[in-house]
């Protein structure tokens, strides 16, 4: 086994939108203006396309402040912007606001790095900056910005490259942390005026010099935000300039208004930098009261509300960040308070509805279940899955907040998470999702097999301590990153929508309400199917040895099928098999004893999190992945959730998510673990059958299921699948009382199934 | 008590109320042209083949007495059905289960020991464990003994069968059994014969016996074009409804193709015209659409 390289965490959250559906399913818009619109920004979003002006301006406002504090600097390169960034409004488009000068175009983030990474995922893209940064800014930021800064503090580190040259650098240089959920309670209260009246109030007096910056550079950046919404009030026209006018400094009073000051300041955090993953708080909670009092008012009809809400999705959508589609931005719906009351209400239903007519890829919609979620609302949604392929995802109300509590949250605060990104976990205000070390399983066990373990107790013991160590280097590497982020990665905008951070006065990286780390680990499920095959074909049976493992895993089995039969023949996880109960806790003892042991938050010294991340990554770290001692041949896919490596399934889905169900999520994945499942679109689109499908999720969620991705396969999937079989070998298809892989079925057969696939 | 089963299958949705296992039974005394389980009509194990899945071991080349299998150019395993006498020394040894022995006898507890894993999911969904086969009743013993230990458990049990068996083997069941799914194949009596291979009177005549008796019953009507789907069919489809009042329902299960991916493995010849095709969603909708209107209450 030679695992040639591990993917970032950043490559796993580009990686996942290959996974969802298609940028341009079939979509059905409630108003043909809102389809235009949506016609426009994808007309925009084929190749990442690049903005300047940020650039410029940062570069020329931080020429002229040399010696002052560089938050301050910061501070005032963001207001400076945003006084002079030219302003555009796409046709159709109600609520104004957008990410740079040219529609389509991203932002290059210069005091952070030039971020050519966001394309890796579409190898065609790479090197697009090519001839695109001028020479000046270049010169200018190659030593100075966060990436030059931390390369130059860590020989050996990945080096500040040509921004031409389309190589990588950890995304955290590129761009600020993301993966995070700004609360927009006291906005909607206050107004940007409020907040910023607040930062004044809290910097009267103050002497302390680092406390001065921060107010400082807050005072400049919300003035700076304030002033670029002003400057739309005079850009738009009638009741748009109006509303502009008064969100400017004021609170708002409508379902519009406040939509449009979400969005500003929502557009302000990506202009200041935090792009990856950014959530809009609990959006179905804090327009309620709007969306109500305007209904009662007869100001607003349902039709109406629903448009303005496709409308915001579809700004979400043309959030270009580091290339289209690629922020893998989350809205989450829903949910229940700590007392077990569901607090879903009608505009959840009305954002899930205007996401599922668009149709988009972004951003990622969730819904959290809870015992107490309407099941009407529930259907509703796997409902949605069946025309959308896999949004809503879900999350589980009573894992999550265990999880969370587990690492010292309070549990109101608990039951106030979110999502934000592919499956990462925050609290709006309080807590952000920030990884800090990564166990790699694999190549632990790879390198246990030249041990010569005589049992296997010592097998698994080696391959503890190389996890152990793998743990404590990448911890070493991360900590070097955060360190040069809590200097050079500060945002003073975004700080404002974090707790505690205008009252202690300082920015957000340095620490707010609950600060958690985490601890990524992936392809357990491999990781668990290798251990097992190796107790049960070296160590029980005896029927190889532990050298012969690993020639077999070096030659890709050529020469070695009898013992990749062995071994695939093992127990695999996914099947609900006893034989693996006591290696699931193995495995996940392997990594939570050394994180504990090893990694520690440095601001507060608070213990991390662990999460799992993978999702279409297992295709593409599959392709660079050698034979594995579970059997796997050199270059298929791994295990794309916590449920099953791809392709062992055999027991149908209640196997898998009693598999599941196994693990201890509260305790050894608070930070989120990823389980998909597929199923026919037949079993979502027909009532008794999704009825049956609620059932199984009911159940699974009351026992301990933390996350859930549906994906419902399609014509489309199975025509796919046909074209490029090795992507989709895990694809399962059940027909006449026999499951199996559908690109093992003759093409005959795959066309009797997509035949009536399409039928139901 | 053990009896021969081909298969386990979980999460099944269409046989019965709710989340179900159903557990295969192998042997039938029909046996259908259309049958879309055609493995299990013979009651002794068959040798399943799926090359896809060979990986070029060599080990059912080395076991095997009769000679039957070689290796290819492409590396995998090919057999030669004329020389196999099904005895699966070869299936034992292929550890990618491309060669897999379609039925073995399995014990009650063990039968159990897998229905029991979905426990949960049955009392989410008021589902529970289904026979079928097969003729499930082809081994009234083991079927029974099955029953026996889903009641003891509290599961909710479904029976699907051909009605096909002697009344007193239905009777002993009948206090075990929730819900029958009952094959209601073709009204005419001779054509019965042709196609299935037995006449009908015997389950007719059980089947008003099992109404009589108080059973819960869903007629389950296979609509084969070229076959019983005809007008004369759905009138004794009607009539026979309308002669048993508290009939949970009648299902119509149009034609489909989808058990011809299995001939290939089996080794098997397909036993339907290429001709038949499956029904259309037209055609359908006409069927239900006529039965509704002759008062079918259908499901």
């Amino acid at each position: 086994m030679t695992i040639h390289r591990s993917l970032s965490r950043r490559e796993f959250l580009l990686s996942a939108m290959a996974s969802a559906p298609v940028l341009a399913g079939v979509s059905r818009p409630s108003n043909p203006a809102i389809g235009e619109l949506r016609a426009n920004i994808l007309s925009t979003l084929d190749y990442p396309r690049v903005a300047l002006h940020r650039a410029r301006v940062f570069t020329k406002v931080f020429q002229a402040t040399e010696g002052k504090p560089w938050e301050v600097r910061k501070g005032m390169a963001l207001r400076e912007h945003l006084r002079t960034v030219p302003l555009y409004l796409r046709p159709g488009d109600r609520l104004a606001g957008s990410i740079s000068e040219t529609p389509g175009s991203m932002p290059l983030m210069a005091e952070l790095g030039f971020g050519e990474e966001g394309t890796d995922i579409n190898p065609q893209w790479r090197g697009y900056l090519k001839g695109q940064v001028p020479r000046d800014v270049w010169e200018y930021w190659k030593t100075r910005n966060l990436w030059g800064r931390f390369a130059a503090s860590n020989p050996g580190g990945p080096a500040p490259v040509s921004p031409e040259s389309g190589r990588r650098a950890p995304y955290k240089l590129v761009s600020n942390q993301g993966h995070l959920c700004p609360s927009y309670s006291e906005l909607l209260k206050v107004g940007l005026g409020g907040i910023l009246k607040r930062v004044r109030e809290r910097k009267a007096g103050e002497r302390d010099a680092g406390n001065l910056a921060f107010l400082t550079a807050a005072e400049e950046s919300l003035s700076g935000v304030s002033e670029w919404v002003r400057r739309y009030a005079e850009f738009l026209k009638g009741d748009l300039a109006r509303i502009a006018a008064k969100v400017a400094t004021e609170p708002p009073s409508t379902f519009h208004e406040a939509l449009q000051l979400i969005w500003f300041a929502h557009q302000a955090i990506h202009i200041e930098g935090h792009g990856w993953s950014c959530a809009p708080d609990h959006i179905d909670r804090l327009l309620l009261p709007y969306y109500e009092a305007d209904k009662k008012a007869g100001r607003l009809n349902d039709a109406e509300a629903l448009l303005l809400c496709e409308n915001f999705v579809l700004k979400m959508l043309d959030n270009t960040y580091w290339g289209p589609l690629q922020l893998t931005q989350a809205l989450c719906v829903g949910g229940s308070t700590p007392y077990g009351h569901d607090l879903t209400n009608h505009l959840s239903r009305l954002f899930i509805e205007a996401a599922t007519n668009l149709a988009l890829a972004e951003p990622l919609i969730w819904i959290r279940w809870h015992p107490r979620i309407n099941q009407e609302f529930f259907d509703f949604c796997l409902s949605r899955i069946a025309q959308h392929t896999c949004f809503p995802l879900m999350w589980n109300d009573k894992v999550v907040p265990q999880g969370l509590m587990e690492l010292g949250v309070s549990r109101e605060d608990a039951y106030n998470y979110i999502a934000v990104g592919c499956n990462e976990l925050a609290i709006p205000g309080q807590a952000y999702f920030n990884p800090g070390a990564s166990a790699n399983y694999l190549r632990s066990i790879e390198q246990a097999l030249r041990t010569g373990a005589a049992t296997f107790d010592s097998f698994a013991a080696a391959v503890g301590t190389n996890l152990s160590r793998g743990i404590e280097r990448s911890y070493r590497e991360h900590m070097a990153v955060f360190k040069a982020t809590l200097q050079w990665g500060r945002t003073s905008f975004t700080s404002c929508f974090f707790d505690g951070c205008i009252e202690g006065a300082h920015d957000m990286v340095l620490g707010t309400k609950y600060n958690i780390l985490s601890c990524g680990g992936v392809f357990f499920a491999n990781a668990v199917d290798c251990l097992a095959a190796i107790r049960e074909v070296v160590y029980q049976r005896k029927e190889a040895t532990l050298d012969q493992v690993a020639a077999a895993c070096k030659a890709n089995f050529h020469g070695h099928e009898r013992l990749r039969g062995k071994l695939l023949a093992a127990p695999k996880h996914g099947n609900d098999d006893p034989r693996l109960d006591d290696i699931i806790h193995l495995v996940q003892r392997m990594r939570d004893e050394p994180v504990k042991a090893i990694c520690r938050d440095p601001r507060d010294g608070t213990k991390f999190g662990n999460t799992h991340i993978t999702k279409a990554g297992a295709v593409l770290t599959g392709k660079v992945t050698g034979a594995t001692p579970d059997g796997r041949l050199a270059g298929t896919p791994l295990a794309s959730s916590v449920a099953a490596s791809a392709g062992v399934e055999r027991n149908g889905p209640t196997a898998v998510l009693n598999s599941v169900a196994k693990l201890n999520a509260a305790k050894s994945w608070q930070s989120g673990y990823q389980v998909n499942l597929r199923f026919q679109n037949s079993m979502l689109a027909n009532k008794a059958n999704r009825a049956k499908v609620r059932a199984m999720l009911n159940v699974y969620f009351n026992k301990g299921g933390q996350q859930l991705q549906l994906n419902s396969i399609d014509t489309e999937m199975l025509r796919a699948a046909q074209k490029d079989p090795a992507q989709y070998r895990d694809l399962v298809v059940r027909v006449a009382g026999f499951s199996e892989f559908f690109v093992n079925l003759s093409p005959e057969m795959q066309e009797e199934i997509i035949a009536r696939t399409a039928h139901m | 008590m053990t009896g021969r089963i081909f298969d386990i299958q979980r999460f099944c949705i269409d046989d019965g109320p709710g989340i179900r296992t159903t557990v295969f039974l192998k042997g039938c005394p029909l046996h259908c042209k259309w049958c879309h389980n055609p493995e299990s009509i013979s009651p002794a194990p068959h040798l399943s083949f799926l090359q896809e899945k060979c990986i070029g071991c060599d080990a059912c080349i080395d076991v095997c007495p009769k000679g039957a299998l070689a290796r290819t150019s492409s590396g995998k395993a090919i057999l030669g059905r004329q020389y196999c006498d099904a005895c699966g020394a070869c299936a034992g040894v292929c550890d990618t289960k491309a060669l897999e022995m379609v039925g073995r006898d399995a014990a009650v507890e063990e039968v159990m020991a897998v229905v029991l894993r979905d426990r949960e999911y049955y009392q989410a969904s008021t589902g529970g464990m289904t026979l079928s086969g097969g003729e499930p009743l082809y081994q009234p013993a083991f079927a029974k003994a099955l029953l026996v230990a889903a009641k003891a458990e509290g599961l909710h049990t479904v029976v699907e069968t051909s009605g096909f068996a002697e009344w007193a083997v239905l009777e002993s069941i009948l206090p075990l059994v929730d819900l029958f799914l009952y094959d209601y194949k073709e009204t005419d009596a001779h054509l019965h014969q042709a196609f299935t291979g037995q006449s009908n009177e015997l389950i007719l005549e059980n089947l008003r016996k099992l109404h009589a008796a108080g059973a819960r019953i869903l007629l389950r009507c296979p609509m084969i074009p070229e076959f019983n789907a005809r007008k004369e069919h759905l009138d004794g489809i009607a009539r026979t409804a309308a002669s048993l009042p508290r009939l949970a329902g009648v299902e119509l299960l149009p034609y489909h193709r989808l058990g011809r991916a299995k001939l290939q493995r089996l080794g098997f010849l397909a036993r339907m015209p290429e001709s038949v095709k499956p029904p259309d969603e037209h055609t359908v909708r006409g069927w239900n659409d006529y039965l509704t209107r002759q008062g079918v209450n259908l499901r």
